[in-house]
């Protein structure tokens, strides 16, 4: 098992399980004397100590059970420069899967850790979606947490899936701690923002990343997707607004690479070819017009309510690359 | 009535602020304003907000009536044809969105049912079919032609309220109601297509033509103005240019010419060359050399002996001293 966190690889074993106190303290679980249907339900909520050695005690760190019984864990990086919108991105996502969002392509979606999964929704996706209220910046943080872990189900594989957005500036740290994820990642959101008019400069994180990640080929063997953010802001022009208000019923291989060669022929347009080299250098890659929100937020709150598009489609691009959603070889390539 | 500032957002993207003089909301959903510098008169119609909190699909129609028509806009920019409304500019963020559109000439031709001249009714014909024409060469269908919708003047339509209009090959929604909407887009089945605004410009040119109230599919034997358009009911309608043409109406689109984004079908070609790359690197310097290849075999003729390149002089010399001796 590959720890996200320290990218340890250990072994683990139900010998040996905590659980969080209120106080956000670990001790031992102990489930010896308990009936077949408490143990279950103990066991969503436990927690397995990652076993590397710290010299610093504060920074053991402990994974959620239910995150590394299903096998290998889709490790997902939300890869962009500041104020691109990772932030909105993600709890719109968040919120689109609660609001069954996963269900038209077979998908079903429940909480790795109970707790930690509210605090997200409590802290990001209500303020967002209920409150109408525009999110913060994401804050610099000490260390790589997942924001959230979502254990995905196809109908018969279940994989745990735990995101990771880091401020923008970090990506560009080699050494900060924060970005010690990104050699775990197996999936890459790139966020592009559809409105930015510094599009010929590139993005340093996208370049902090993928030089970053190993290459057989010249090529990055992990898949990638690029989420055209904030959208709404250009949603009235070609070809946005034949993508943008277009509702999906399912996974459609061809629909995908029609959106792709669009969404590239628009950041092509604008002359932003330097933030297409995700697409040169990944072996499979799709590319997105989505919009965390459905408009522009006037004094820190969007007025008429937030009302998310597409913004399912490039983590089901993802899914199918990455194989959590099976049946669709063709994405991406 | 006093000038006021009015922000919003143009059709190309840029937000500007102009002074309109605006009348009341007789309407709350629309009011008429006078542009102060040109004096031009727009509409402005708008989603109140109390409006929008109980019918929150409001907002759904105008962004619609925006989103559709910008797209009219990018592809007819040149020769705005006057069938259809002009998107002037939008605010669609604020807590009371607006768009605003040319004003409105002529009145809904159900005004006029059963009261149009000969003339009329075949001038009423080609203008409608006009604008179901031009629609579909921009890939829309309206999905709304219906008497209250169609504006006549005396000389030609207005297809007012893009707000329930899709693009060709959506599915199809539960949308419409008997005679107007065919029956497809009754049930929801299929995907758009202009056949079904061919159908509905059907029946409001019966409708107003005969001023008969329509059950069932209408009996066109009774109308002989309206024989062109006998089989837009059938199961394989003629397009709206073979409409026009029945019509002897020359096609609007001949005139009309649609903006190609070359810039656009530059960057699709510039991901198809990135995707083939992708998928095989070796084939994309194979083409890169192929010209090369292809070129060799003219190459590779033997080389011409250095005299050879003097050769069709000299046989001009000859001729000419072959001429002077015979003439001698």
């Amino acid at each position: 098992m590959l720890c996200p966190i320290c990218l340890h690889e250990f072994d683990w074993s139900e010998d040996e399980l905590y659980e969080r106190t209120p106080a956000g303290q670990y001790r031992r679980l102990d489930l010896d004397d308990v009936s077949e249907a408490l143990r279950e339900d103990l066991l969503r909520a436990a927690h397995v100590r990652c076993p590397a050695p710290v010299s610093d005690p504060s920074l053991e760190h402990h994974l959620p059970y239910t995150y590394v019984r299903h096998g290998r864990p889709l490790v997902i990086g939300l890869v962009g420069g500041p104020e691109t919108g990772k932030t909105h991105l993600l709890a719109a996502m968040i919120g689109a899967i609660e609001q069954g969002g996963l269900r038209p392509y077979g998908l079903t979606a429940d909480a790795v850790d109970i707790e930690r999964h509210a605090e997200y929704v409590d802290t990001y996706v209500h303020p967002l979606l209920v409150e109408r209220i525009a999110l913060s910046r994401t804050t610099h943080r000490a260390t790589a947490e997942p924001m959230d872990a979502l254990l995905v189900n196809d109908g018969r594989h279940t994989t745990a899936v735990a995101f990771f957005d880091i401020a923008g500036e970090l990506l560009r740290s080699t050494t900060h701690e924060a970005t010690r994820f990104i050699p775990a990642v197996g999936g890459l959101l790139f966020v592009i923002d559809a409105a930015t008019r510094s599009a010929r400069m590139g993005d340093d994180s996208f370049r902090a990343v993928l030089d970053r990640l190993p290459k057989s080929g010249g090529r990055l063997d992990v898949p990638a997707a690029i989420a055209i953010t904030k959208s709404d802001a250009v949603r009235f022009q070609a070809p946005v607004d034949a993508w943008l208000y277009a509702e999906p019923d399912g996974l459609d291989p061809d629909a995908v690479l029609a959106e792709s060669r669009d969404a590239y022929a628009f950041l092509h347009r604008r002359g932003a070819q330097a933030w297409l080299s995700p697409y040169d250098k990944c072996r499979r890659c799709t590319l997105h017009f989505v919009s965390a929100t459905g408009g522009a937020a006037a004094e820190g709150r969007f007025p008429r309510g937030v009302r998310p598009r597409r913004v399912l489609e490039p983590l089901v691009s993802l899914f199918a690359m990455t194989g959590v959603l099976r049946g669709h070889p063709e994405v991406g390539i | 009535m006093e000038p006021e500032p009015l922000t919003f957002v143009t059709p190309e993207g840029d937000e500007v602020t102009w002074e309109v003089e605006a009348e009341p909301y007789h309407d709350p959903f629309e009011r008429r304003l006078t542009l102060v510098v040109q004096g031009a008169r727009l509409v402005q119609r708008r989603v109140p907000r109390a409006a929008g909190r109980e019918r929150e699909y409001l907002y759904d129609l105008l962004e619609n009536e925006a989103r559709m028509g910008a797209r009219l806009l990018a592809r007819l920019r040149r020769a705005y044809p006057p069938e259809l409304p002009r998107l002037m500019g939008y605010s669609m963020d604020a807590e009371e969105p607006f768009v605003l559109l040319s004003d409105r000439r002529g009145e809904p031709v159900s005004r006029h049912f059963g009261a149009l001249l000969i003339a009329e009714q075949r001038a009423l014909q080609a203008s409608l079919f006009r604008a179901v024409r031009i629609l579909a060469a921009c890939g829309i269908v309206h999905r709304r032609i219906e008497p209250g919708t169609v504006r006549w003047d005396g000389a030609s339509v207005l297809l007012t309220d893009l707000g329930h209009a899709t693009l060709a090959g959506d599915r199809r929604l539960r949308l419409g109601e008997p005679p107007y909407a065919c029956p497809a887009q009754r049930e929801g089945t299929g995907h758009a297509s202009s056949a079904d605004d061919l159908w509905s410009a059907g029946m409001v040119l019966y409708r107003t033509v005969t001023g008969r109230e329509i059950a069932g599919l209408p009996d066109f034997a009774a109308a002989p103005a309206l024989q062109p358009i006998h089989d837009v009911f059938s199961g394989s309608p003629p397009s709206a240019q073979e409409v026009l043409n029945r019509l002897r109406v020359p096609d609007p689109m001949q005139s009309i010419p649609v903006e190609q984004d070359l810039k656009l079908e530059e960057g699709r070609a510039a991901f198809d060359q990135a995707r083939k790359a992708r998928r095989d690197p070796d084939a994309v310097e194979r083409t890169a050399v192929h010209p090369v290849k292809e070129a060799a075999p003219q190459e590779e003729e033997p080389p011409r002996p250095p005299w050879a390149r003097w050769l069709p002089l000299a046989v001009l010399v000859v001729l000419l001293v072959v001429l002077w001796v015979v003439t001698r």
